[in-house]
């Protein structure tokens, strides 16, 4: 197929489809499969996207690496997943719903479990996120069984053809919805008054020894957002992903992957991070057999902590 | 020879000279006392010296061997030994374990190695606190302690980063006392001070360091009177009597 | 000292040994398990500890030593014949190879804390990814290691009790390891290292050195508890050699009983063990369940008692 029939007169356009051309000669492979990896790379990229620079949020507010990001997010789609049958309504709209009520369990869990020990050492936060991650998993394991659940959506299914190439619209719904919320979360921190004490607090840790009650709402607060996004975040993706009480898991995983390799503390260092890692995910699921698809990730995760700690676009000292 | 060499040693960090082509030499068993304002460069050339901070250029010698490039544990075992500005105990352990644990530096017999603590302990004053946690002393008996792990590894040479700072007039004295004694042992000293009237009352001779370079080096009333030092440092009500 | 001069600290090990011993023989099959996961644990704990609680760097992936000993000692058994025993051996060698080379990466360029527990999970699941995709390990149906029935030589047994004493005697063995290293230079050492690195530096201690020595004995003992477990089991696939849930059952009884302390995994482990076999009875059904159980524990220690259970009797006393 001639480079000039698919993308017809844009030049830019053109420019891509004469790379995506080359490295699919190299790769010995259908120039469709890879396009299409690449889209589907990145549409993902877009959700990781919201998943990292939330869980980056409550990195670089409080220092704590939360390993219950993953457990939040399945509670936000397992929330969706019961308010949709009960309701008899799109997964969509329960999206209110969801990012409030992990608002809640958030901003409880910072405000009563990790508040009383965030002065200590840095693994007790670590293990103490741990311990929590491992009872909600192993809650909704008991409460809901590990079996696999599915939000069967009729409207907004499907998929758009373009060009050879699919778009499957709860995907791209997916991804443009991640994308305006990681905006609106940028907007907040930078441009309102409680977004920009949120990161005035994380600026100014050495002054206080003794916690005041001022900032443990802070926390509290930050915690719950990034609570919500990640629940967000896992409603968007229920009509095309399977609902399981360890889906988390592999995110949070990745979503370490991400930050790190953008650099903690960076948003658009995770954000960018997480549309790289997405693609490479992608291509990774499509060049290698099985589930060797994570191994690219894992290598990466390890090179970047040695080699390049700070990340991509790390500006605090790790 | 001098039992420590430096020449035109610099360190940067991203464009600013922390320390800017400093050469000095210091000569066995004196004291020398380095001043300077606030990030002036002193604590940058410890850790220069003790192989906490790799150099940019320039070359440090002890006893005639190059230090460059060696680890902190490396330069230890050389006989170098140093304190920290903010005391590091090690806060879990008790006050004879955090002595000892420098004492196997030298020896790995455990009796011996216990014997040696308690001198020790006993030697800078904090005996009767060794079964104590390190985390539980106050500020004076953690310099103290400081000062017990540094000797514990039979340095030839010390630096003491700011080992008065804090302290009242009562610990002053008696911290005094103990460098004097160490420097009767033999050991040459470097003493980072602000407090000016201990830094002229101990030093044999003293190194003023303003923006990472030298501005004046040599006997206490030379320095006191330079112009430059008065310019910059001292202030001009400053007299030494 | 009792009247007539032997003290009662003798008798109480005499008693402690008399019971260990006879103990297997009493008790139903199902009890006799229960006490081998106990050891089971404790073993694997005591040898995390030496990694995470004497040198402070606490891993997160330490199934990766654990994995390597199974699958080593069960390869080498079920490809070439080769003894269980002399696999765990092989296993234990590898085990330490392999911390030798995630310890000179990880502490050469410096990692520490959370960065370096997450390093080591990372290589854990590269090597769980790794034995899910090659043939030689199984792919994801694992191994069955062939019934052989009583023969000891081939470390297998029909009866339990066999599998206690050897549990047993490996408990002991780690809980003498543990403590020469924790009386004595190394000991001193891999606590100044915990406390502050750098002012164990400045006293002369190559932290680097005994880091990897660190890793490197602990690495070779978790390696042999794999072999154990794989000889117990009869049957071993990736996710329970490599898993992260093994990696968090091997820290969570340290932690619990008291990081750092020679005896806090075996407390650990008489806690959480129990524990977890009641609340599979009682809740049932799936697999790690009983983590719910284990998650509150985790953080209602880290909460309450920082120092573990063996942290908090130490206080205890120190106030009478």
């Amino acid at each position: 197929m001639l480079p000039a029939d698919r993308f017809g007169r844009c030049p830019s356009g053109k420019i891509v489809n004469d790379l995506v051309w080359l490295a699919a000669e190299r790769v010995g492979m259908d120039t469709n499969i890879l396009a299409q990896a690449i889209i589907s790379g990145l549409l993902m990229g877009g959700v990781y996207a919201l998943v990292a620079v939330s869980l980056n949020l409550i990195f670089g507010v409080m220092k704590i690496i939360n390993f219950a990001h993953g457990a939040f997010m399945m509670l936000g789609m397992y929330f969706t997943y019961w308010v949709s049958i009960f309701l008899d309504i799109h997964p969509y709209f329960s999206l209110l719903i969801s990012m409030c009520a992990l608002f809640v369990v958030g901003f409880l869990i910072q405000y009563g479990l990790i508040n009383r020990i965030i002065e200590g050492p840095e693994h007790n936060q670590l293990l103490l996120t741990l311990g929590i991650a491992l009872f909600l998993e192993n809650l909704a394991l008991f409460l809901w069984s590990p079996n696999y659940r599915m939000v069967q959506v009729t409207t907004l299914a499907g998929a758009m053809h373009i060009h050879k190439l699919m778009f499957s619209t709860p995907r791209m719904i997916a991804f443009g919805a991640a994308l305006t919320m990681t905006l609106l979360l940028y907007l907040f921190l930078t441009k309102t008054d409680s977004g920009k004490a949120i990161r005035a607090i994380s600026q100014d840790r050495e002054g206080a020894h003794v916690i005041g009650i001022h900032r443990k709402i802070i926390y509290s607060v930050a915690f719950g957002i990034g609570a919500a996004c990640v629940a967000a975040a896992g409603t968007m993706i229920t009509p095309f992903f399977y609902i399981t009480p360890t889906v988390g898991m592999v995110f949070v995983i990745t979503a370490f992957v991400i930050v790190v390799l953008g650099g903690l503390g960076s948003f658009w260092g995770a954000f960018f991070g997480a549309l790289i890692v997405g693609i490479a995910e992608s291509l990774g699921e499509v060049l290698l057999p099985g589930s060797l698809k994570q191994v690219p990730i894992y290598s990466i995760f390890i090179l970047t902590l040695l080699l390049r700690p700070k990340g991509l676009f790390g500006k605090k000292h790790v | 020879m001098p039992s420590l060499k430096i020449e035109n040693l610099s360190k940067s960090f991203g464009g600013l000279m922390a320390v800017n082509h400093v050469t000095f030499e210091v000569a066995g068993g004196e004291i020398l006392g380095l001043i300077g304002p606030n990030g002036s460069g002193k604590t940058t050339l410890f850790n220069l010296i003790s192989g906490f901070l790799p150099h940019d250029t320039g070359s440090i010698y002890f006893e005639g061997e190059s230090l460059v490039g060696l680890k902190p544990h490396q330069i230890c075992k050389r006989g170098i030994g140093r304190t920290f500005q903010i005391v590091k105990p090690f806060p879990h352990l008790s006050v004879m374990r955090n002595v000892r644990a420098a004492v196997f530096n030298r020896g790995k017999e455990i009796k011996q190695a216990n014997r040696q603590s308690e001198s020790l302990l006993e030697f800078v004053g904090l005996w009767l606190k060794r079964n104590e946690l390190a985390g539980s002393l106050t500020l004076a008996e953690r310099k103290q302690l400081e000062l017990a792990r540094c000797l514990a590894t039979q340095p030839k040479f010390l630096l003491l980063d700011e080992v008065m700072a804090g302290l009242n007039p009562v610990e002053q004295k008696q911290m005094i006392e103990l460098v004097i004694k160490i420097r009767e042992g033999g050991v040459t000293i470097i003493v980072i001070e602000h407090t000016m009237r201990i830094v002229m009352t101990i030093s044999d001779r003293i190194l003023v360091l303003c923006f990472g370079e030298i501005i004046a080096q040599g006997g206490p009333r030379e320095v006191a009177q330079d112009p430059d030092v008065i310019k910059s440092y001292l202030g001009e009500k400053y007299r030494f009597v | 000292m009792s009247r007539n001069g032997i003290p009662k600290v003798l008798f109480f090990w005499f008693g402690l040994t008399l019971i260990s011993i006879l103990l297997p023989f009493l008790l139903p099959s199902y009890f006799v398990h229960v006490l081998i996961m106990i050891l089971f644990y404790g073993y694997l704990g005591t040898s995390w500890n030496i990694l995470g609680g004497y040198a402070g760097q606490f891993s997160f992936g330490h199934a990766a030593f654990f994995g390597i000993g199974a699958y080593a000692s069960t390869l080498a058994f079920v490809n070439w014949n080769i003894s269980p025993w002399i696999g765990m051996v092989l296993g234990g060698l590898l085990g330490m190879l392999l911390g030798l080379l995630i310890g000179s990466l990880c502490f050469h360029y410096g990692l520490r804390g959370p960065y370096f527990a997450l390093a080591t999970l990372a290589f854990a699941e590269l090597l769980r990814l790794i034995s899910l995709n090659l043939d030689v390990t199984g792919k994801a149906m694992g191994i069955l290691i062939p019934l052989k029935g009583n023969a000891p030589l081939s470390f297998q047994h029909e009866s339990k009790i066999f599998y206690y004493f050897v549990i047993l005697l490996m408990f002991i063995g780690v809980l003498w390891v543990a403590r020469w290293i924790d009386t004595g230079k190394i000991g001193d050492y891999l606590a100044a290292i915990r406390e502050d690195e750098d002012s164990a530096e400045a006293i002369g201690v190559n932290t680097f050195s005994y880091k990897l020595l660190a890793i490197l004995i602990s690495g070779f003992l978790t390696a042999l508890g794999g072999t154990f477990y794989a000889q117990y089991f009869l049957y071993i696939d990736p996710p329970v050699t490599f898993g992260v849930d093994t990696s968090i059952e091997i820290f969570l009884r340290p932690i619990v009983g008291g990081v750092g302390t020679v005896y806090g995994p075996i407390i650990g482990s008489f806690v959480l063990g129990p524990l977890g076999e009641v609340t599979r009875g009682i809740l049932g059904g799936y697999h790690g369940v009983h983590l719910m159980i284990y998650g509150a524990i985790l953080v209602g220690v880290i909460i309450f008692l920082p120092n573990g259970i063996y942290g908090w009797l130490s206080s205890l006393k120190k106030k009478h």
